[in-house]
């Protein structure tokens, strides 16, 4: 008992000091520096790293959205570069995906995301944004989309 | 018709190929063309500005999708950080936003190309790449409006995946 509770201890020391570190990272660059690529520094995001308070900002921002969007989920991963990222999988209305919308209504919405999350500047995750109608998901019944 | 556009125009007929049911072949190189057509437009941009036509296409072999990729989140950053301090209204802004739209959806189509080339995993559908081509659309009139502008030409210059002209690193 006493063994896992130091390390957890030392886990918790050993996060903490990585966010530090990772938050120094950002003042000193303004943005992150994802081509970290010496052996000096274990770079872990923050939203990694502090995934239930990434989950509770992501929950405030999903509400302020409006009816065009039916629900958000995402993903945490690696894009094709390696670069650490969220990949949001983001449901429409059937109104929203008309073709005299979509395009106002996908930009919309990301910015929001992105000005309300500040994905890459608070958490060190490039996001990615795919979308799907309401209809077609009732067609495909993806798990990932429910 | 340039090349790029006749690139877009190609993504959008793949896209709407099939009225009813989209195959995912369809929707998948609509995908991957959408994100060319958009890859050669810059790099055509930043290729006229050499001055021997005849090694213009040899130059634009220099590009690398990763520096471009690199340089575009970069650039997508910078801008986030810019708008966030409420740049009054102007020229300026105008330019800012065209050039946010450029590079955010650079990086957005590199990322579904990759997807849609190497992941079959991947189910496609009409909604998502319709928003990608039409995202992509909207970069090229962004990048037609502000083309001449000083800083727009600096962001050509920083696909390369060097400094950006005039920034400090």
């Amino acid at each position: 008992m006493d063994t896992d509770s130091h390390r957890s201890r030392t886990v918790l020391s050993l996060c903490n000091y990585l966010h530090l570190r990772f938050r120094v990272l950002f003042r000193c660059n303004g943005t992150a520096d994802h081509n970290l690529s010496d052996n000096r520094v274990v770079y872990i995001p923050r939203g990694i790293a502090q995934r239930s308070a990434l989950d509770a900002a992501i929950h405030d921002i999903v509400g302020t959205l409006g009816p065009d969007v039916i629900h958000v989920r995402y993903t945490l991963g690696q894009d094709w570069t390696g670069d650490d990222a969220i990949f949001f999988r983001i449901l429409l209305s059937d109104r929203a995906s008309k073709r005299d919308r979509l395009l106002r209504v996908t930009q919309r919405v990301s910015d929001q995301i992105v000005r309300a999350l500040e994905p890459v500047e608070q958490w060190g995750l490039l996001p990615y944004f795919d979308y799907r109608s309401q209809s077609e998901q009732a067609a495909l019944k993806e798990e990932a989309w429910a | 018709m340039a090349f790029a556009d006749e690139l877009l125009e190609q993504a959008q007929h793949l896209a709407n190929r099939e009225r009813k049911e989209p195959r995912q072949a369809s929707l998948r190189r609509a995908v991957s063309t959408a994100y060319y057509a958009l890859f050669h437009l810059l790099i055509s941009e930043a290729t006229l500005n050499w001055k021997r036509v005849e090694y213009r296409d040899v130059l634009a072999r220099v590009f690398e999708h990763g520096k471009m990729k690199s340089a575009c989140s970069k650039k997508v950053g910078e801008l986030n950080a810019y708008f966030k301090g409420n740049p009054q209204a102007g020229p300026e802004l105008t330019v800012a936003q065209h050039l946010y739209k450029v590079s955010k959806a650079f990086t957005q189509a590199q990322e579904k190309r990759h997807a849609a080339d190497y992941d079959n995993s991947r189910v496609w559908t009409r909604t998502a790449v319709m928003a990608e081509i039409e995202s992509v659309e909207n970069a090229f009139e962004s990048w037609r409006a502000i083309r001449n502008e000083s800083v727009a030409q600096a962001f050509l210059v920083s696909l390369f995946g060097g400094k950006e002209p005039g920034k400090e690193q």
